[in-house]
């Protein structure tokens, strides 16, 4: 049975949680949400719109988390306040123990933006050093870093190259080496695998893997469910902004399939 | 600082880059090169026409860059979601906003010395010297690119790229003309000289970096007008991007 987002155990179960460990030894959050509002104004013909209903959601450091949702649901709005992007209209959000406006956690921040358009005009390699100046690395670093993440996504015989002549998947490909240029502790994706084929998916899916073994936090935002049963620990279902699920993977897809879960708890609010 | 260099390189090979402007340039220097061609119809006023029209199509041109450059950054940026990628490194909005301000200012400055060049050049070959008031009237072109790209800037932080491209030419226009408020306060009754004095002060005064006439009509120009300008500009230009990052600090993407 699906955790319910107001059963209170729900807000504070991590992968220990469901094995019974104590919640005593909880380590601080990668990312801590708390009842967490969005009120979109009213515009010229469009009336005030509700993104996010009451969001409150817990990754820890090491985790996985896929936040799930049909489109529209308020996935990239929650990513967008929690990056520092939009600001939330009530409620807390905590990144690495720190405000999202405060500059300095975004050191160990990196973020993948959905269907990423980068500076055409600029190389790959260039866009790299570009993205990686932004932070405090040291040049010598920096050269050796550009260079590895080059070649652990395949992208060293391009590296040279406009980036307005590079493919979809070799655009996304580069977007993961600027999201991991400042080898971050906690990595923000949104939809990383949309609109590649399934060779990029593939690529794509087993760098996630690697990077979740190399220990990282993984919060990334998909629709693409046989994907999140393979890489996450926990999930989080959005619709209509309100979390209307939210536990391990194991714990949710005990007793049905995630795809029934999901129908199950999206399609209502749909109707 | 370092932030705010790679950000202003980055804007500076966008611009740079753009084919647009290589257009534009080559238009300007035939500008300047026809100056002699139009020199040559006048009777003893040749120089008069090349100095005159000369630094007018340096001017001309310079503002149009900088006003259709200028206006078009940040839209870029918001509508290719470029701005993600940026923003969400450790890099504070108002450092963003001045690395754009510099990264063109770069362009502008390279243009501008581009066109000057071939303009002291047509000047030293009809004249066989150089006075250095054209240098100076160079300069002050510049520092008037300067401020109207802040002007862009602050525009596009809050507006559509047409809408922003329509004040800051407004702006551009009053501002050679914003002595003509003075006057006007001088002349009206308290409440419109009121207004009108708050609209001298606060909108830019860009005839303070014109010194076309004097070069023309050779006239001298005190140092202390030099450094008033270059003191105007650049509180102007700061006082401007302090309010553009203001505006923009308060954005939502």
């Amino acid at each position: 049975m699906a955790t319910k987002p107001n059963d209170p155990s729900f807000r504070h179960a991590t992968p220990d949680a469901a094995s019974g460990a104590s919640t005593q030894s909880l380590p601080t959050p990668s990312v801590a949400i708390e009842n967490l509002i969005k009120v979109f104004p009213a515009q010229l013909g469009q009336p005030r719109k509700v993104g996010l209903d009451g969001v409150s959601l817990t990754v820890y450091p090491g985790e996985t988390f896929g936040l799930l949702g049909p489109n529209g649901a308020g996935k990239t709005t929650l990513q967008k306040i929690v990056l520092g992007l939009m600001r939330a209209t009530s409620g807390s959000v905590q990144v690495l123990g720190a405000k999202p406006d405060q500059t300095d956690v975004r050191e160990r921040v990196g973020y993948l933006p959905e269907n990423p358009y980068f500076y055409t005009y600029l190389t790959g390699r260039e866009f790299l050093h570009f993205c990686g100046g932004l932070f405090k690395i040291p040049k010598p670093l920096l050269e050796k870093r550009v260079k590895e993440l080059l070649e652990r996504l395949s992208m060293t015989h391009a590296a040279d190259t406009q980036l307005r002549k590079y493919s979809k998947g070799m655009l996304q490909r580069i977007g993961v080496a600027q999201a991991l240029v400042n080898d971050p502790e906690l990595v923000f994706l949104d939809e990383p695998m949309s609109g590649l084929d399934p060779v990029g998916r593939k690529q794509l899916r087993d760098l996630i893997l690697s990077l979740k073994a190399e220990g990282k936090t993984l919060f990334f935002n998909t629709h693409i469910l046989s994907d999140v049963e393979l890489i996450c620990d926990r999930i989080g279902i959005l619709c209509n902004g309100k979390l209307v699920s939210y536990g391990s993977v194991q714990e949710l897809t005990r007793e049905e399939s995630l795809e029934d879960l999901f129908v199950r708890v999206v399609e209502p609010s749909q109707k | 600082m370092s932030k705010i260099l790679g950000l202003a390189l980055n804007t500076f090979r966008e611009t740079i880059r753009d084919r647009i402007l290589y257009a534009i340039l080559v238009f300007a220097l035939l500008m300047i090169a026809s100056t002699l061609f139009l020199g040559s119809l006048t009777i003893g006023q040749d120089l008069k026409i090349l100095l005159d029209v000369g630094l007018a199509a340096i001017e001309v041109f310079g503002v149009a860059i900088a006003i259709f450059v200028g206006t078009s950054l940040l839209h870029k940026e918001l509508d290719k979601r470029t701005v993600f990628v940026v923003l969400t490194k450790p890099v504070s909005r108002w450092k963003f906003l001045v690395g754009k301000f510099l990264g063109l200012s770069a362009t502008l400055g390279i243009l501008l010395a581009l066109m000057g060049s071939a303009f002291l050049a047509l000047v030293f070959w009809k004249t066989g010297s150089l006075h250095a008031l054209l240098v100076g009237a160079l300069g002050m072109i510049g520092m008037q690119l300067g401020v109207l790209v802040a002007v862009s800037l602050f525009f596009s932080t809050f507006t559509s790229p047409v809408l922003s491209m329509i004040l800051t030419f407004c702006l551009y226009l009053i501002g050679h003309n914003s002595e003509n408020l003075h006057v006007l306060a001088q002349k009206a009754g308290p409440a419109t000289r009121m207004m009108a004095d708050v609209l001298y002060y606060a909108l830019p005064n860009l005839s303070t970096f014109d010194v076309k006439n004097a070069v023309v009509y050779g006239a001298t120009i005190a140092p202390g007008q030099w450094l008033w300008a270059i003191a105007y500009g650049g509180l102007y230009t700061a006082a401007l991007l302090a309010a553009a990052g203001g505006i923009f600090e308060r954005r939502e993407f």
